[in-house]
């Protein structure tokens, strides 16, 4: 999903959803705020976005999350669920983000949660205070929710 | 094995001898030697020994108080110290988040490590350690307050939320200086502890 001026921002009341593929990023039931960050990933590229589900339109199960273990014994842990809102209500020191969607993605269920700093996307934040602050908070709107493991696996 | 003994008075033998004692042994898996952290059963820390000297179930009651906050400093220490061994080993590899994360950072870790040895266990107890996409490490307070501190391989940075009072900042990474953020983090948001 491009940052392109065709993104449509989501309404407040919308639940959405970060799916968690790493069980290091909860413990006794918190969710970290990192599952938050924005990063510079190993190939070099920096994220402009963070991926998300728009659980109204599809909700991740174990069967519709596309999983590929990366080391043996990875299991597919669950999603943080919050509301679009609780991402909007965060501004702080000219500091915010929205959730969007391309409305010409042939994923509609797939939405990205944007980082502005003075109305200007964020893109490949490391570790800013202004991003610890902003995903902390995202982290404590969320709740966790497991997805069932199946019997056997 | 680290033991760490405290002899304490006990209240039932005591009425029969004013020099009885029994000694509570408390188990710590805290064991650091040249360099490594080793969450194991066999360590030679020293012991801790608190005498006897008084005679009132009031003294008795205050030493058994200590012993706790001791072990419980100890077993908070040393669970976030094996947190922190068994992310650093297990997260040595490419897109661990499966959003494309980096390995977590030697350096990144060695700071945490320096932090974690430099708090007590009681202020250790208020927060959670996670591992960050960028190859840092994270401690995040518990409780669904909003306050977290970012620990990378040359700074650190910081942020804390509580009502309409915050506090942020990036700093260069210095143990003791990431110490007395997280003292100001816990007076910020009301901890005693």
């Amino acid at each position: 999903m491009g940052n392109s001026p065709e993104l449509q921002t989501l309404v407040d009341e919308e639940m959405i959803a970060r799916i968690l593929f790493s069980p290091s990023m909860i413990l006794d039931g918190a969710i970290s705020p990192s599952a938050f960050f924005l990063a510079i990933l190993k190939s070099g590229d920096p994220e402009s976005y963070l991926s998300v589900w728009r659980i109204a339109l599809k909700v991740p199960s174990r069967e519709n999350v596309k999983f590929k273990p990366r080391k043996e014994g990875d299991t597919l842990y669950g999603y943080a669920e919050l509301s679009v809102g609780s991402c909007h209500r965060v501004k702080t020191q000219g500091y915010h983000c929205k959730v969007m969607v391309n409305p010409h993605s042939p994923n509609q269920y797939h939405a990205g949660i944007y980082y502005y700093r003075d109305e200007k996307p964020m893109i490949g934040a490391s570790y800013a205070p202004e991003f610890v602050m902003m995903a902390s908070y995202l982290a404590s709107q969320s709740r966790l929710i497991t997805i069932e493991s199946k019997a056997g696996s | 094995m680290n033991e760490m003994n405290f002899k304490l008075a006990d209240p039932i033998s005591h009425s029969h001898s004013l020099h009885s004692t029994f000694v509570l042994t408390v188990m710590s898996a805290l064991s650091i030697s040249m360099g490594t952290y080793e969450a194991t059963a066999a360590s030679s820390a020293p012991e801790c020994v608190v005498e006897q000297s008084g005679s009132s179930f009031h003294d008795y009651s205050l030493k058994v108080g200590l012993a706790a906050e001791l072990s419980d400093d100890f077993v908070s220490k040393t669970r976030m110290l094996q947190r922190l061994e068994s992310l650093y080993s297990n997260l040595q590899y490419d897109n661990w988040d499966g959003y494309g994360a980096s390995p977590l950072e030697k350096q990144a870790y060695e700071n945490t490590k320096r932090v974690i040895d430099s708090l007590s266990g009681l202020e250790l107890k208020c927060w959670n350690l996670f591992p960050s996409p960028n190859g840092t490490l994270l401690l995040s307070i518990k409780n669904g307050d909003v306050a977290s501190l970012s620990i990378g391989n040359n700074d650190f940075s910081y942020a804390a939320l509580k009502g309409e009072s915050k506090m942020m900042g990036q700093e260069s990474f210095e143990a003791n200086r990431v110490v007395k953020v997280i003292e100001n983090i816990h007076l910020l948001l009301d901890y005693n502890g």
